[in-house]
């Protein structure tokens, strides 16, 4: 510490302190309450084997669609002028705050099989997404969609675009600039937004159960299982809750350049 | 083939009214002070953006023209140019950045490379093709930005502030190495600069650009000799000769040498500015170390000064008040002495 600085006073540090042990000590609870020794064979029960399965195969396929759609979605809210842009924006946006049981019950009056779209789905192509592992994927794509899109389109608004018109001055039409010139160099922020993605898709709980319920192997992720078994098997659910923990911690540590700085 | 500009468009607080042309073989400087739209007339002549009124075309190829709603999009363009900060692509090695254009032209990966391989070594970087342009000085950028624009082999380059970036040691080689390159390019050339210097050493013809009008066209010794705005005068009204310097003196091109005071070796340019230049009846004694005998060829009154061209080796012109030309009894066809001090000719390698 230099010195000659003025202290900060012990009253701000008192109270910061409590707002860190706030964050530590139920950290410290779930690696105290682990049942340590039975940790390998509750992890590898297959209640637990098939939970972490589905949440991976979910997770992911949602980071995929997030990929798929909030990359021309990104692009046109940063690069096109069009009426009704910042509505677009707040509806895309809508989802980070909306709390996530609503959104189950959104979806379910659109997607269900008696739903806005839903009906017409069941009745053509005779396809339900509620109680499906593909309803989960568009739960988990729900809520983790806007995160990719306000990563990336963020990105996309601080590039020097200049070098996209280097790029159409040297002869490159618009969807070659896009893929050797654009996306490289927002490519950290692609990989950022796809994280920040996969990491809340991974831990969605009140759309997915909401929407397409809670049936082991086809729609019960992680977040559910950890939910189920606190009543039936504690101890399944504490080791569970530590994989989602090693996980959020691995994609802090990962992201921790991006948000955290140098300092 | 012949560049024809002619736009009206609002930048900014600018109405940018502009009209000139450039031909086959020939470099134009577009010259003036900072926010006169130099950039901006570049960008639409590129592309990148558009034109309130106005038509650009090249013979007969229009690449604007509002009445007819035409416009070629950028990447349609038989135009290079190179940017101001060069925009190498950061991701992208030294070759993959000369190839980029063939490539996005529609040219195979190995053609492409061979191309820009040559490129490269034309612009003497051959061992930095694997590099990327992190690991280049500003000088070694500034080459690559010009082999990646002449790479696709384009009808017309344009050059944004090309040496403005660059400290001044560097400057003086890039500048002579960028001069052998448009000597051998056969397309038009447009140079945007706020450096009379570069505009000098490098264009044919110059058009000075003032709060976005045109204020004077032509020939480099056109303009030197007869500066129509006051910013002109300052700006280019100088005497610019070449020569090979050897210590002290230069030989000049056209005849004649002339003592500097800082010593140079090699390929020079030597800038005289005609107020530095005095006049006398008779052969005149003291300091000056430049003396010779000259005609007045003509003489224009600029406000309360009077240039007055002479020839003589060298060719140069003065700049004198309209008592001093009354009193020497200055006329067309009269013998003058003309002075200099050696301390009043700057001398750069070139």
């Amino acid at each position: 510490m230099t010195s000659g600085g003025r202290r900060p006073s012990i009253v701000l540090i008192a109270v910061a302190s409590v707002a860190v042990l706030f964050f530590a000590v139920p950290l410290a609870g779930l690696a105290r309450r682990a049942a340590w020794g039975s940790l390998a064979d509750d992890l590898t029960s297959s209640e637990a084997m098939e939970a972490m399965r589905l949440s991976l195969v979910c997770s992911t396929s949602a980071a995929a669609l997030s990929i798929a759609f909030g990359l021309p979605l990104a692009w046109l809210l940063a690069r096109v002028e069009f009426p009704g842009r910042s509505l677009v924006r707040g509806l895309v946006l809508l989802p980070l705050v909306l709390p996530p049981v609503v959104g189950g019950v959104a979806l379910l009056s659109a997607f269900s099989r008696r739903g806005l779209v839903g009906s017409h789905l069941y009745d053509w192509f005779g396809l339900q997404l509620t109680f499906s592992t593909t309803g989960t994927i568009l739960a988990e794509t729900f809520v983790a969609l806007p995160f990719f899109v306000v990563t990336v389109e963020a990105g996309l608004r601080s590039m020097d675009r200049r070098y996209e018109e280097a790029a159409s001055s040297l002869g490159a039409r618009p969807f070659t600039v896009f893929r050797r010139v654009t996306l490289p160099l927002i490519l950290p922020t692609v990989v950022a937004g796809t994280v920040l993605s996969w990491a809340r898709a991974l831990g969605e709980f009140g759309a997915t159960i909401t929407f397409a319920g809670n049936i082991a192997g086809r729609t019960q992720t992680l977040p559910l299982a950890v939910y189920l078994e606190l009543e039936s098997r504690p101890d399944v659910a504490v080791a569970l809750s530590l994989v989602l923990l090693a996980v959020s911690l691995v994609v802090i540590v990962g992201l921790r350049e991006r948000w955290l700085g140098a300092s | 083939m012949t560049l024809t500009v002619s736009c009206r468009t609002v930048v900014g607080p600018l109405d940018l009214d502009v009209s000139f042309e450039v031909a086959r073989g020939e470099v134009v400087a577009l010259i003036g002070p900072n926010g006169a739209g130099k950039t901006s007339l570049l960008r639409v002549v590129a592309g990148l953006r558009g034109v309130e009124e106005g038509r650009v075309s090249l013979d007969g190829d229009v690449l604007v023209d509002s009445s007819e709603g035409m416009f070629v999009a950028p990447e349609a363009r038989p135009v290079g140019t190179v940017f101001q900060d060069y925009l190498l692509f950061p991701h992208l090695s030294v070759l993959e950045n000369v190839a980029f254009g063939l490539r996005s032209r529609g040219i195979g990966r190995r053609e492409a490379r061979t191309i820009a391989s040559a490129w490269i070594e034309r612009v003497g970087l051959a061992s930095y093709a694997a590099a990327k342009p992190t690991e280049l000085s500003g000088g070694q950028s500034q080459r690559v930005a010009l082999a990646r624009a002449l790479a696709v082999d384009p009808d017309v380059l344009l050059l944004d502030e090309p040496l403005a970036a660059l400290d001044a040691a560097t400057r003086a080689a890039t500048r002579r190495d960028l001069r052998s390159h448009l000597e051998r390019f056969d397309g038009a050339t447009l140079l945007v600069t706020h450096d009379p210097l570069d505009a000098l050493a490098l264009a044919d013809r110059v058009v000075v650009l003032e709060a976005g009008q045109v204020t004077q066209a032509g020939t480099i010794g056109e303009v030197v000799a007869r500066p129509r705005t006051p910013y002109v005068a300052e700006l280019l009204g100088v005497n610019l000769l070449r020569g090979e310097g050897s210590g002290h003196e230069v030989r000049l091109d056209g005849g004649g040498t002339v003592a500097v005071a800082d010593p140079v070796e090699g390929p020079a340019l030597v800038l005289i500015r005609p107020r530095s230049v005095t006049l006398h009846h008779d052969r005149p004694e003291g300091s000056a170390r430049n003396r010779w005998r000259s005609t007045v060829d003509s003489l224009d009154l600029m406000g309360d000064r009077v240039r007055v061209r002479l020839s003589g080796e060298p060719c140069v012109v003065a700049e004198v008040t309209t008592g001093a030309v009354g009193e020497l009894g200055l006329v067309e066809g009269a013998e003058v002495w003309a002075t200099v001090k050696a301390t009043d000719v700057t001398a750069y390698p070139s």
